[in-house]
């Protein structure tokens, strides 16, 4: 009877121990299910993010020199700061482009996570000038006797292989009754200001080029502004925008470009400068300052000592096409692209 | 011990026995029941956040290449519907044509075929200069889709008719960019007594399909410009907030029904910056 008692106790034991153990092992199974379902989940919102923050970086750190290295249809991968992103930039036109950014990760036996992909349309935007003065000013120009505005069309010697000839018309100086800064198309002055390539507040420093250990140009230095006097250098085709603000100044070097002033401007020593200089203030130039290109300013000008402004169209066109940035975002430019 | 002692002792064992049976199953019944009233109001809430959760994950994804600019994507913003292009691929296109364009299937994604007489197509085509100001995107309806080829890979042609007037066709660049899109509307609609999301394409002429519910009739869409003020024109529409409010039944009508509701803001990333 007493053994009897004890087996039935025992079978009942059983029972409850395989039937708790079910259980666990279901509740294991459904959380099991429910952790991978939560790490696609926080897979996915992390590829989203990465791949949006890749497009944006691309954006923000634009290089100029890559884009033009491009061929129509051509594509580049892009540096990527994130092991699971892939950026490219695929160029769809002279002034029209695509960055594409894919991030992907996979879980700890290989198989993929998550995979998120997005694109942006890229349009090159550079302000339209007319490039028919060396200088064009809102009120007066003084020029000394030993100072020149220079209105013939100039090639930079060495640059003749990207330059149309010389045109023989042209003038040097040409009064305006409105500013240009104020009224630039289709950039705006301010857009031009948060989007340059350089900040200038102050002593310039002195301009000259520099390269990266590899050879490459060194965007990265404040003082390279490219290098008009290599053409077929590293930084020949380096055409940076600069933003100077009211009351700088600029001593030595030489740079190329388009050089925004958002006040009164001075160049001298003997700097010089191939491109666009704008300068909503008044635009003084001294010593030996020397500037190839056509000259914006829109609260007078004057030219002292030996300073020299040659009109060059050709200057003209090359800052302004490598000067042209993504200014601005494209309507609808974004797009999945997985 | 003697023997009818110990059968006296039995029968108290089997009454005491019985009695505990009775109390542990009184207990047990009444921990079922309980435990079956959390499952119940457990799987309808459940239930009613999955039906939230298709309803804003089918808006986030199409609303999200909604675009503003001079001809805005969205087309209707009332607080029970909303009308928009719904981009249904996206690609570039090597030639294109004021009859035909070649998209490449190698640079070509989309969810599906497109379809003449329901589809669309949006071309990038304003002049590839440094000052252009053309038009920028531009529509025009796919009246027929076939196979082709491009620069040696395969390509899908597209039948348009577009406006060679208005749009620089020949200026573009020389790889354009596309999306493909229909006209859809999303709506909130009551049916028997009850409120739904559905949708229909607008461009195909359907009537609204059932997309997830039953809601209650709190659930509205809204919109705000970029100053976060409210707005109904889709033209300032820079986010588009969805509230969805639903009940769902806690024990068999013994108590009253449950209320729950979401509300989510929609930032599609070609409004939002």
């Amino acid at each position: 009877m007493a053994l009897n008692r004890r087996g039935a106790a025992l079978l009942v034991a059983l029972q409850a121990i395989f039937l708790l153990a079910g259980l666990a092992g279901m509740a294991l199974f459904a959380a099991r299910l429910r952790w991978s379902s939560g790490q696609r989940a926080l897979a996915g919102t992390q590829m989203e993010a990465a791949a949006t923050g890749a497009l944006d970086r691309a954006l923000a750190r634009w290089d100029p020199l890559l884009a033009e290295s491009l061929s129509l249809g051509g594509a580049a991968e892009l540096p990527s700061s994130m092991p699971w992103s892939r950026d490219s930039l695929i160029r769809l036109g002279r002034f029209l482009y695509v960055v594409r950014a894919i991030s992907e990760r996979q879980g700890p036996d290989g198989a993929q996570l998550a995979r998120r992909g997005g694109a942006e349309l890229v349009r090159l935007l550079a302000p339209v000038l007319p490039d028919g003065a060396a200088l064009t000013a809102v009120g007066p120009v003084t020029t000394a006797p030993g100072a020149t505005v220079d209105g013939a069309d100039h090639v930079p010697p060495g640059w003749d292989a990207d330059c149309q000839p010389p045109d023989s018309g042209g003038i040097a100086v040409q009064l305006d009754s409105v500013g240009r800064f104020d009224r630039l198309a289709p950039v705006s002055s301010g857009e031009l200001t948060r989007g340059a390539d350089r900040q200038v507040v102050g002593i310039a420093p002195n301009l000259a080029p520099r390269l990266t250990p590899d050879g490459a140009c060194d965007r990265s230095a404040a003082e390279n502004w490219g290098d008009p006097d290599l053409p077929g250098g590293a930084c020949a085709g380096y055409f940076p925008v600069a933003a100077a603000a009211g009351g700088s100044r600029f001593g030595s070097g030489v740079g190329q470009g388009i050089l925004v002033g958002d006040g009164d401007l001075e160049l001298a020593g003997t700097i010089r400068f191939y491109g666009v200089i704008l300068a909503r203030g008044r635009l003084v130039l001294r010593d030996r300052a020397h500037v190839v290109g056509t000259v914006f300013a829109d609260s007078g000008a004057s030219l002292l000592d030996q300073a020299l402004v040659e009109r060059s169209r050709c200057a003209v066109a090359r800052a302004l096409a490598g000067g042209a940035r993504p200014f601005r975002r494209v309507d609808r430019g974004w797009f999945r692209w997985p | 011990m003697p023997l009818a002692a110990r059968r006296g002792v039995a029968l108290v064992d089997l009454l005491v026995a019985l009695t505990l049976f009775a109390l542990v199953g009184l207990i047990m019944v009444r921990a079922t029941v309980a435990a079956e009233r959390a499952v119940r109001a457990l799987q309808g809430s459940a239930s009613l956040h999955a039906a939230f959760d298709a309803g804003i994950g089918y808006l986030d994804s199409e609303l999200a290449e909604l675009g503003a600019g001079a001809e805005p994507d969205l087309f209707r913003a009332a607080a029970d519907s909303l009308s928009y292009r719904a981009i249904r691929g996206s690609g570039l296109a090597c030639v294109v044509g004021p009859t035909e364009v070649l998209l490449s299937i190698d640079r070509f994604v989309a969810s599906r075929l497109p379809q003449p007489g329901r589809d669309s197509l949006l071309m990038f085509l304003t002049a590839d200069s440094l000052g252009a100001t053309g038009v920028g995107w531009t529509a025009a309806p796919i009246t027929d889709v076939g196979r082709s080829s491009c620069r040696g890979g395969p390509a899908l042609r597209l039948g348009i008719i577009v406006d060679t007037a208005a749009a620089p066709v020949a200026s573009g660049p020389a790889l354009v960019p596309v999306k493909i899109f229909e006209i859809m509307q999303a709506r909130l609609y009551n049916s028997q007594g009850e409120r739904w999301l559905g949708a229909r394409s607008e461009s195909a002429g359907e009537s609204v399909q059932p997309l997830t519910g039953p809601f209650t009739s709190a659930s509205a869409f809204a919109y705000r410009d970029s100053l976060g003020l409210l707005t109904g024109t889709p033209s300032l529409v820079r986010t588009v907030e969805l509230t969805l409010a639903g009940r769902y039944p806690d024990w068999a009508g013994v108590t009253p029904p449950r209320s729950d509701s979401v509300h989510s803001v929609l930032r599609p990333r070609n409004l939002w910056r």
